[in-house]
């Protein structure tokens, strides 16, 4: 019995396989015969039952799809995100590009057309900003390593993005490194004139750590001073025998309101040119003031030793 | 032929077809990461391990030639790759007497495996062009895990749909090699030696 029942199974096994065999054979190797033929036929009796499964089961499909979709598209969302983020970082990357370039640019063009190349400029990097409204500093990228020396005047680009301004004065140095003291420091003040009336006084900080606001002292009573005045750098100190630290004409700030006008206790406030909040590079001029030469340029004196 | 006997022809004949179907107008639609669950192996597994191996290798003939009719494809592939997984899955239930709830899972996925491989030998022997690689691999991975995953529920509605005629339609296994009595242990039992 058992062997029958063996012999059965290999039977039909070996018959299935066979069957299979010359299923595939004929399949294969005859494309138009008599079996393509009882396939097609049988094709066409399954084609009807196969599309209403189909549509049935459409529903289901749709709602695999959906999820997957859903699945897919938050995905996707991620990734935007991932990009669109990239993309800000590349846009902010480009604008700060930008505006340091137009930074650079107006400090070049204003060095140039200031006559301020006599100076030998030095373009430096600002590094650091005085955390602090008590004291208002910057640290630069270069040091005594580029020729820069305590009391250099220092130039920066002007807030309305057109020509330069004056920053400060350098009051530290190391080899590589430089503390630039900024005119709105309690401790600054700045030999100045009144561009058009070319009255003199001392520019100094209005209230400490304000960027916004100067103060311009010992300005002659009787001199008609008005909103809307330019003040630039004398290129004197009060003792005309002596060099100011600044080169004369270098823009200050501009007259924004005056206290008391014509009285001994006026107050003539200004408004900085420089964009002290916001600046990214200086230019130090490394030059010097020849004594007595009421500040015209030597800067042979540094070659010549 | 009896009626029990046409009966569960019939049946057989359902779930073959509704098996094809299935798949052919859902499961194979359903891409997950990269592969789709494959519904054939699992029925065939099924069949053979509850009808034996004649059952499982005459199934997996049947529904091979179906789905290679359904596709207009080549006939003769599946079918050959399909008795061989319903022949082994129905011997394995013959000579070790298979029970337990995870039975399926393995040999579900086990059959998955055996069909996977064996259509893609098949194909090659063929002359068509596999693709090799990274993308054959993730549909061959992708596959076995959806498929072990439904191998479970799949086995139990085919028990549930035509198991109980399935069985009492088997044949009756070889009994276990006994003493013929000569134990006195035999005599409390009348069923087969406990293994």
């Amino acid at each position: 019995m058992h062997d029958k029942t063996v012999r059965r199974r290999r039977a039909v096994l070996g018959l299935l396989v066979v069957a299979a065999l010359i299923l595939l054979t004929a399949s294969f190797g005859n494309a138009g015969g008599g079996l393509s033929a009882f396939q097609r036929g049988a094709a066409q009796v399954l084609a009807p039952i196969q599309e209403g499964a189909s549509r049935a089961l459409k529903p289901v499909r749709d709602l695999f799809g959906w999820v997957g979709e859903t699945v897919d598209a938050r995905g996707e969302n991620e990734e935007l995100r991932a990009q669109l983020r990239d993309a800000r970082r590349d846009a902010a990357q480009f604008e700060s590009a930008a505006a340091q370039n137009g930074d650079l640019r107006a400090l070049l063009d204003f060095s140039e057309s200031a006559g301020l190349d006599a100076w030998e400029p030095v373009s430096a990097r600002v590094i650091t900003r005085s955390p602090t409204v008590w004291s208002s500093a910057l640290t630069v990228n270069v040091g005594s390593g580029d020729g820069v020396r305590e009391g250099d005047a220092v130039v920066g680009a002007a807030s309305e993005g057109d020509g330069g301004a004056l920053v400060g004065t350098v009051v530290a140095v190391t080899g590589n490194r430089a503390r630039v003291r900024v005119i709105t420091d309690q401790d600054s003040e700045v030999s100045s004139v009144v561009g058009r009336t070319r009255s003199p006084g001392i520019v100094t900080t209005a209230s400490a750590g304000n960027p916004r606001d100067l103060l311009m002292d010992f300005v002659p009573t009787e001199d008609e001073v008005e909103d809307g005045m330019r003040v630039v750098t004398a290129g004197t100190t009060t003792d005309e025998s002596l060099p100011s630290l600044f080169p004369p004409g270098i823009p200050v700030g501009e007259i924004t309101r005056i206290e008391d006008p014509g009285s001994e206790t006026q107050e003539i406030h200004l408004e900085p040119y420089a964009d002290l909040r916001r600046l990214e590079f200086v230019r130090i001029l490394t030059g010097e003031v020849a004594a007595g030469a009421g500040g015209e340029v030597a800067a042979d004196a540094r070659a010549d030793g | 032929m009896g009626e029990a006997r046409a009966k569960l022809l019939a049946r057989m004949g359902a779930v073959a077809l509704a098996t094809v179907l299935l798949q052919l107008s859902l499961l194979s639609h359903l891409d997950v990461a990269g592969g789709n669950a494959d519904l054939l192996p699992l029925v065939v597994m099924s069949i053979g391990l509850l009808g034996g191996a004649l059952a499982g290798a005459a199934f997996g003939f049947s529904i091979g030639l179906l789905t290679d009719l359904a596709l207009m494809d080549t006939l003769g592939i599946t079918s050959l790759v399909l008795l061989a997984v319903g022949y082994w899955c129905g011997r394995a239930r013959e000579v070790h007497d298979l029970e337990g709830p995870l039975v399926p899972l393995a040999a579900g996925a086990l059959a998955t495996l055996v069909t996977l491989i064996g259509f893609s030998v098949l194909q090659f022997l063929l002359g068509a062009d596999p693709p090799l690689g990274v993308t054959l691999l993730r549909q061959i991975t992708a596959t076995l895990v959806l498929s072990a995953l439904l191998a479970v529920p799949v086995h139990w509605l085919v028990t549930r749909g035509i198991g109980g005629s399935l069985v009492a339609s088997r044949p009756h296994r070889r009994r276990a090699y006994t003493t013929g009595g000569l134990s006195p242990l035999s005599s409390r039992s009348d069923g087969p030696i406990s293994r």
